[in-house]
């Protein structure tokens, strides 16, 4: 027993009031040291723990035993489920913060990854948050954005997949870009595909392309580079004549085409542009 | 004591059957109003608790005390584990089935939180899925976000094949600094005098067409033939003059002439984009 | 009561030191039953329930029912907060990992995702990972990388959120790209806007312009293709009737040519974009 017998009768003993009640005490302040620690498994029958402090698991070195189970094995905890679906996701985990106020653009729910640097035990490394940047009933936006460190300040904003399929880059590019990876000054800001007319076939980024005259077209952009100084090339449709541009501006350019006797000439011609926005 | 004692036998009293039946089972009946609330620390002694409801922690305003422990810190649920070294992986989120599993299996985390005229609303999902279920597995992971109100669907995926897809069609308004499917370069190469491909992304093969004329073949094709593709030509001393034209879902034919106009084999690059 | 009275004691019934002993030894024998199972919520009083080996929770079919719960329903094991913000984000779970000796870079902290295969119940299938590239005090800088099944190779990182603001894509994988992918040879590597000195007006990745005669101009990368082959380059020039070239192609340099369409060299303001296997 966890919890001793205050008392031992012996046969033929006075029964005395004071025992008797020693008896009862023993039991009625000893509560936890009597169930303390468990000798079997306990049934919480559907029943809830409450005002819990922490939780401490045992390194079980095996998974889950059964399905709704969390579980220590090593350093994972682990939480299974299983069920008869077979080709479909199971939602495992939830996280899930709500507000007793009114909720606005902003509110979200974030996934911390900490662990430990030379001088913070413990560190905030990463987070993944889920944010709405629209709360509006019908029309909710939200977006994952990503949070990590540098030069040992708290962790910021740095790529975020939003909901409309794009993938916002917040930092500026770096001094030394690493070999193979996507920064935000090195993906394409508009492209087009422009008829001799000249129309848009097809583009990305762009409003509208209007004759300027023979061999001249203004293309206009539809969100804007920051400045002048972007680039862009192109390729006219055919053999022996060439595309270059002018009239550079942050929400347009002039194409300029011309054969190769130097003569501006309507041409088809395709092109794209890569810049700060 | 959370259960207090049902009578208190005074000295020299009469003790009667009733009174320690009554003494008895008021324990017996008790059980949990004499346990609960703890007084302490419940060791349970790498047993189990099962069937539980819902598990109500306070919020301790700190971190977990040591390693292999729960705790909630403010909003937070906190994991703490202390460890010598790698691996990585502390907590796990396992979905296994009772039938025979399939490609599109998968487990998924969702993120939760409230709009205007939702409590809670489903914000958006992380889900890792198998795409193939035999031997040799693979897998994807998938964000799953909302736009326009819309329930969360697919918006990216790290691929199984290693790629980084965009799920979504370009919107019709761009952000700033933000990277769409349209964005993405679809091929390029560079391809010498012969012709030949000397390095190229997305190109199956080039065919010589004639003099200063190659048929460059997509690998995978784009949606239509309004695509951009921008080239320059270039070889020692002297500049060419690329086109192309004959402009089809699969292919593309470059022509390549001098600054006088006449065809010439020669070598060349270009970057093509448009929509797949 | 999940535990039985041993004996229930009748009137007048001569009260033996046998009976109160085994009255008393019973419940002190058999604290299990006397609890389990529960008959209402238990309140650990702000204590810990440690040496737990596993917890099993019944599927409510519900969300939690306050704050700071923890609650199964159906597959899902939820956790709810919930407080007066209304515009900024709970961070609501935290994986903590630290070390017992001296951390190093390259620490990390991940949540794994598992499902079942033909072979293998379970699965590693997935992973999300945060990670101290660096650990060193007052100059901390992290990643976030996502590892998915990648067939023969096994768990291998696909993509990683890096410190200094990019995309590492890790996988350069073989086959045919599928559509509307974004694939690692498909990155812009370089672009520039050259002024006709010639001097750099706006680029990236580039170290330098350099003057190599009448429309000749040498661009120095700043992070190098891996070879001198396995790169694109193209270029229009900033007015008309300009043909723009590359020769002299290194691994770290290339070199422009600028003629008119008389083919005479000429300096001019020109643009360029390159790409390749970096």
């Amino acid at each position: 027993m966890a919890l001793g017998a205050a008392k031992t009768f012996v046969p033929g003993e006075i029964l005395l009031a004071a025992d008797l009640n020693t008896l009862n005490t023993n039991i009625l302040n000893n509560a936890l040291t009597l169930i303390s620690p468990l000798l079997a498994d306990l049934d919480a029958n559907g029943f809830d723990l409450t005002g819990l402090d922490e939780l401490a698991f045992t390194d079980s070195t095996a998974n889950p035993t059964g399905t709704g189970r969390l579980r220590r094995n090593g350093l994972v905890l682990a939480w299974a489920v299983e069920d008869a679906r077979t080709n479909t996701v199971a939602r495992a985990l939830i996280l899930q913060a709500t507000t007793t106020g009114v909720p606005a653009a902003g509110i979200g729910t974030g996934l911390l990854f900490r662990m430990e640097s030379a001088d913070e035990d413990p560190a905030d490394a990463a987070e993944i948050q889920c944010v709405a940047s629209d709360v509006t009933a019908g029309s909710e936006d939200t977006e994952f954005r990503v949070f990590t460190r540098t030069g040992g300040a708290a962790p910021t904003e740095n790529v975020t997949f939003r909901g409309d399929g794009g993938i916002f880059f917040a930092r500026a590019d770096p001094a030394t870009p690493a070999a193979g990876r996507l920064y935000r000054g090195n993906f394409v800001r508009a492209w087009g595909n422009v008829s001799i007319t000249p129309t848009l076939n097809d583009s990305y980024n762009i409003t509208s392309v209007a004759d300027a005259g023979v061999g001249l077209v203004t293309i206009t952009f539809a969100t804007d580079f920051t400045n002048a100084t972007y680039a862009a090339v192109g390729a006219i449709s055919q053999g022996s004549a060439v595309v270059g541009f002018d009239n550079f501006a942050a929400g347009t350019v002039r194409a300029t085409l011309s054969d190769n006797a130097a003569v501006l000439t309507d041409f088809s011609f395709t092109f794209m542009a890569i810049g700060d926005q | 004591m959370a259960l207090a004692a049902v009578k208190t036998f005074v000295a020299a009293e009469v003790l009667f059957a009733a009174d320690l039946n009554t003494l008895n089972t008021n324990i017996l009946n008790n059980a949990l109003t004499l346990i609960s609330p703890l007084t302490g620390t419940l060791d349970v002694d790498n047993f189990d608790i099962t069937a539980l409801g819902e598990l109500a922690f306070n919020d301790a305003a700190a971190n977990p005390t040591a390693t292999g422990r729960l705790r909630r810190n403010g909003n937070s649920l906190v994991w703490g584990v202390v460890r010598a070294s790698e691996p990585n992986a502390v907590f796990a989120l396992q979905a296994t089935t009772t039938g025979t599993p399939a490609a599109g299996i998968g487990t998924s985390i969702l993120f939760r939180a409230e709009s205007a005229d939702e409590n809670p609303s489903d914000f958006g999902e992380i889900q890792a899925v198998v795409t193939n279920a035999a031997a040799v597995e693979e897998g994807d992971i998938r964000l799953l976000l909302r736009s326009a109100g819309g329930a969360p669907v697919e918006s990216h995926r790290f691929a199984a094949d290693g790629t980084f897809l965009f799920s979504l069609a370009d919107p019709a308004t761009l952000a700033a600094n933000t990277m769409y499917r349209g964005a993405a370069i679809k091929s390029w190469a560079r391809i010498n005098a012969t012709p030949a491909i000397q390095g190229s992304y997305n190109v199956t093969s080039v065919a010589d067409a004639g003099v200063g004329l190659v048929t460059i073949t997509f690998d995978t094709d784009f949606a239509n033939a309004n695509y951009s593709i921008t080239s320059t030509g270039g070889a020692s001393t002297t500049t060419f003059i690329v086109g192309f034209d004959t402009f089809a879902a699969g292919t593309v034919r470059a022509t390549i002439t001098d600054t006088a106009g006449t065809f010439i084999d020669a070598q060349f690059m270009f970057v093509a984009i448009g929509d797949q | 009561m999940a535990l039985s009275a041993l004996k229930t004691f009748v009137a007048g019934e001569v009260l033996t030191a046998s009976d109160l002993n085994a009255m008393n030894t019973h419940i002190l024998t058999n604290p299990m039953i006397l609890i389990s199972p529960l008959t209402g919520n238990l309140a650990a009083g702000g204590n810990d329930i440690i040496d737990i080996d596993e917890l099993q929770l019944s599927d409510a079919a519900a969300n939690p029912t306050a704050s700071g719960r923890l609650r199964r329903n159906g597959n899902a094991l939820v956790w709810a907060v919930e407080d007066a913000r209304t515009a900024t984000v709970a961070t609501a779970l935290v994986l903590q990992s630290v070390a017992t000796a001296a951390p190093a870079d390259n620490i990390g902290a991940g949540l794994r995702l598992r499902a079942e295969s033909s072979t293998d119940n379970p699965l590693q299938l997935a992973e999300i990972a945060g990670r101290l590239d660096s650990v060193t005090a007052g100059a901390e800088t992290s990643s976030l990388a996502f590892t998915t099944l990648f067939g023969a190779s096994g768990l291998t990182t696909h993509t990683t959120v890096t410190a200094d603001g990019g995309l590492a894509f890790n996988i350069s994988p073989a086959g045919s790209p599928p559509a509307n992918s974004l694939h690692v040879r498909a990155i812009v590597d370089v672009w520039g806007t050259v002024s006709i000195t010639p001097t750099l007006e706006d680029s990236f990745n580039i170290t330098s312009v350099a003057d190599a005669g009448v429309g000749l101009v040498t661009i120095t990368f700043n992070t190098d293709f891996p070879d001198a082959t396995n790169y694109a380059m193209v270029a229009s020039g900033d007015q008309a009737a300009v043909a723009i070239g590359f020769d002299t192609f290194a691994a770290g340099s290339v070199r422009v040519m600028i003629r008119d369409l008389s083919d005479v060299a000429g300096d001019q303001r020109f643009r360029f974009i390159g790409i390749g296997a970096q």
